[in-house]
């Protein structure tokens, strides 16, 4: 699976590269307009994550290059700039989605894993990992082939351990990604050890193995 | 008190000061001149006398002039007096009153035996005249002033009409808003002066008030690349093999990058309520807003096991722009969330103007500055010191009201939005 990252800073566009190769995906980089033109012109992606603001113009230009052709790969925007008109522009351009710097690479890792499913799987949208299995449209979860009732926070949380598999996962990006911004209502974590707590029962009461590892003072890691 | 008062008091004091002055003063003055007149009239009657005198031959016919003629009198004197005038309460029989009389008593020589002579004339129809002088000229005076009054107004009216002009744009004129101060252009020197004086500052502060707002946007632009890259970098740092105490270190930093980036978000967020990035606006329901921002923070209310007493109107209907109204209610709610006592009630209402909300809590040390930035009780609870600023901006933005109290050990919030 090929994924090209379109981002003039070379830090975070090596950052992202080093998160996602660990997923086993196939980086490139692009840090202008030009070169993001060229390769695009020249490949197929899975998957371009774009910044908008690059040094020789507006990275909407490959969005709008991409739909001439009709090469509409899943396009993920990654923006410093959190405006709506922005935001509403690039999916009406044919962007899947838009991320607001700063994030969390694992935040990044669970939208590009959801794009390539969608991409991959047309329609029967299957995710599996050992003897659990989900399936993403009817959001249920079995395991050894029987279904699990998980809350739809529950749902959420594997679905993000499982997106980013064998890497371990901050509590802050998880509660980023269960409550969004609404995070920092919570003064602490406890609800995410509420909920996680929940998670591994239930999964342990279906008679599946314990995937979920507590990385002390850091988060979790889900591994075989 | 107001300038026209002012000078109209002025001129008040100085007139009354010279009507009490001036009218003795004018009375005198006319008095000695009509005194002066008739001194000499008295001396010409003098002469008209002598002219006369050289017909009456004894003191028989002199009696029978006197009689006939009241105003000569003579007598006869053993030795000459020096001549003189003055003025005499002169009692009239037919008045049965007293009437003033100028007197002139001179010395005259008749049949050769020196005589008194004593010319007088009345003084009333004089007195009369000098008195109606005085009285038209104490009714000019007051007319004057009536009219000095009258002008003053008048001239405060058009004359010092650019300057309530100025003085009235001045107090409208937001410098988050208006763009620039239409001053009027007067053909006074003075409030063109005034205008132009006004023009500049406000051009000065403008700019500095723009680059003020637009460093603020752009430094929080800035910084949110390396707070991306130091977000990347931390999550990549957490893959590799740590000990305990590294793992540890790695936490603290993520947490303090989330706080940095949640403040850099509000710092946009304000920098763009500023540049009124949020201008459309809808028919919102109020009460299902709250009800949804409710059920997002249903886990939070129940963690802390808060209970929530809500009296919702569920007609409330506003015309406002949503996004704003959701951060303006969601600052609110979070607020009362995390700052209740665990276990304590956090009451809400919504009427048809006014949404409040009431949570526990002890008094705030510094009620007045809670909606500036960064303004914490607690230096060092996590939150940015950016929420009741924003619910400020919002309110601001929107044109609503938040007033804050506390009363019987709660906070009180009440917005008004009619």
């Amino acid at each position: 699976m090929k994924v090209l990252i379109v981002e003039d800073e070379k830090e975070l566009s090596n950052s992202i590269v080093q998160y996602l190769r660990q997923e086993s995906y196939v980086c490139e980089v692009a840090y202008t307009v030009r070169e993001a033109l060229e390769k695009v012109a020249l490949f197929d992606y899975d998957c371009i994550l774009l910044d908008i603001s690059l040094p020789d113009g507006n990275g909407l230009k490959i969005l709008e290059s991409l739909k001439q052709e009709s090469k509409l790969e899943g396009v993920i925007i990654i923006s410093a700039k959190n405006s709506v008109d922005d935001r509403i522009k690039g999916l009406n351009l044919g962007a899947d989605d838009y991320l607001t710097k700063p994030f969390h690479l694992s935040e990044l890792g669970a939208r590009v894993s959801a794009i390539i499913r969608r991409k991959r799987f047309d329609g029967k949208n299957q995710l599996m990992f050992e003897e659990i299995s989900i399936d993403l449209l009817g959001k249920n979860t079995q395991v050894h082939g029987k279904p699990v009732e998980l809350t739809r926070k529950e749902y959420d949380l594997l679905l993000f351990l499982l997106s980013n598999k064998k890497r371990v996962v901050s509590k802050n990006a998880i509660a980023e990604h269960l409550s969004g911004d609404e995070a920092e209502i919570f003064d602490n974590f406890d609800f995410i050890y509420a909920h996680m707590k929940n998670l591994k029962k239930k999964l342990h009461d279906a008679g599946c193995h314990d995937y979920i590892k507590t990385v002390y003072g850091l988060g979790y890691k889900l591994e075989a | 008190m107001k300038l026209l008062i002012r000078t109209v008091r002025n001129y008040a004091l100085v007139s009354a000061l010279l009507f009490i002055l001036s009218t003795p003063l004018f009375y005198w003055a006319i008095y000695s001149l009509v005194i002066r007149q008739m001194d000499a009239s008295l001396i010409e009657h003098k002469s008209d006398f002598l002219e006369a005198a050289q017909y009456i031959d004894t003191e028989a016919e002199l009696n029978k002039h006197q009689r006939m003629n009241k105003e000569f009198s003579v007598k006869i004197i053993d030795t000459p007096l020096a001549d003189r005038f003055y003025t005499e309460e002169v009692f009239d029989s037919a008045k049965a009153e007293y009437h003033p009389y100028r007197i002139y008593s001179t010395t005259i020589t008749l049949h050769s035996q020196p005589h008194e002579l004593r010319v007088r004339e009345s003084m009333v129809s004089s007195k009369d005249l000098v008195s109606a002088i005085v009285s038209i000229q104490a009714v000019l005076l007051v007319l004057l002033f009536i009219a000095l009054v009258l002008i003053n107004r008048q001239l405060s009216n058009t004359i010092w009409y650019p300057f309530y002009l100025i003085v009235n744009r001045l107090k409208n004129y937001r410098i988050d808003k208006d763009t620039s101060l239409q001053l009027p252009t007067s053909s006074t020197l003075e409030f063109r002066d005034l205008s132009e004086a006004i023009d500049l500052l406000i051009q000065k502060n403008k700019s500095t008030y723009l680059a003020q707002k637009e460093f603020t946007e752009n430094a929080s632009h800035e910084m949110q690349t390396p707070l991306a890259i130091l977000n990347g970098k931390i999550d990549l740092l957490m893959q590799t093999e740590l000990s305990e105490y590294q793992a540890e270190l790695i936490g603290s930093i993520q947490h303090s990058t989330a706080r940095l980036s949640k403040l850099n978000r509000n710092l946009l967020l304000l920098a763009k309520i500023d540049n009124q990035q949020y201008n459309s606006k809808e028919s919102i329901n109020l009460s299902s807003v709250i009800t949804a921002l409710l059920d997002q923070f249903e886990e939070a209310i129940q963690q802390r096991s808060l209970q929530l007493s809500s009296a919702l109107d569920t007609k409330v209907l506003i015309k406002s722009n949503k996004a704003l109204v959701e951060i303006l209610m969601s600052n609110l709610l979070t607020n009362a969330i995390r700052y209740s006592p665990a276990g304590s009630v956090i009451r809400l209402k919504l009427t048809a103007s006014t949404f409040t909300i009431q949570n526990d809590g002890t008094p705030f040390k510094n009620p007045a500055s809670i909606f500036n930035r960064f303004s914490k009780e607690d230096q060092s609870s996590a939150g940015t010191g950016l929420g009741l600023a924003l619910v400020k901006q919002v309110c601001s933005e929107l044109g609503f009201d938040i007033r804050y109290a506390h009363q019987q050990g709660r906070h009180i919030f009440t917005l008004r939005f009619d």
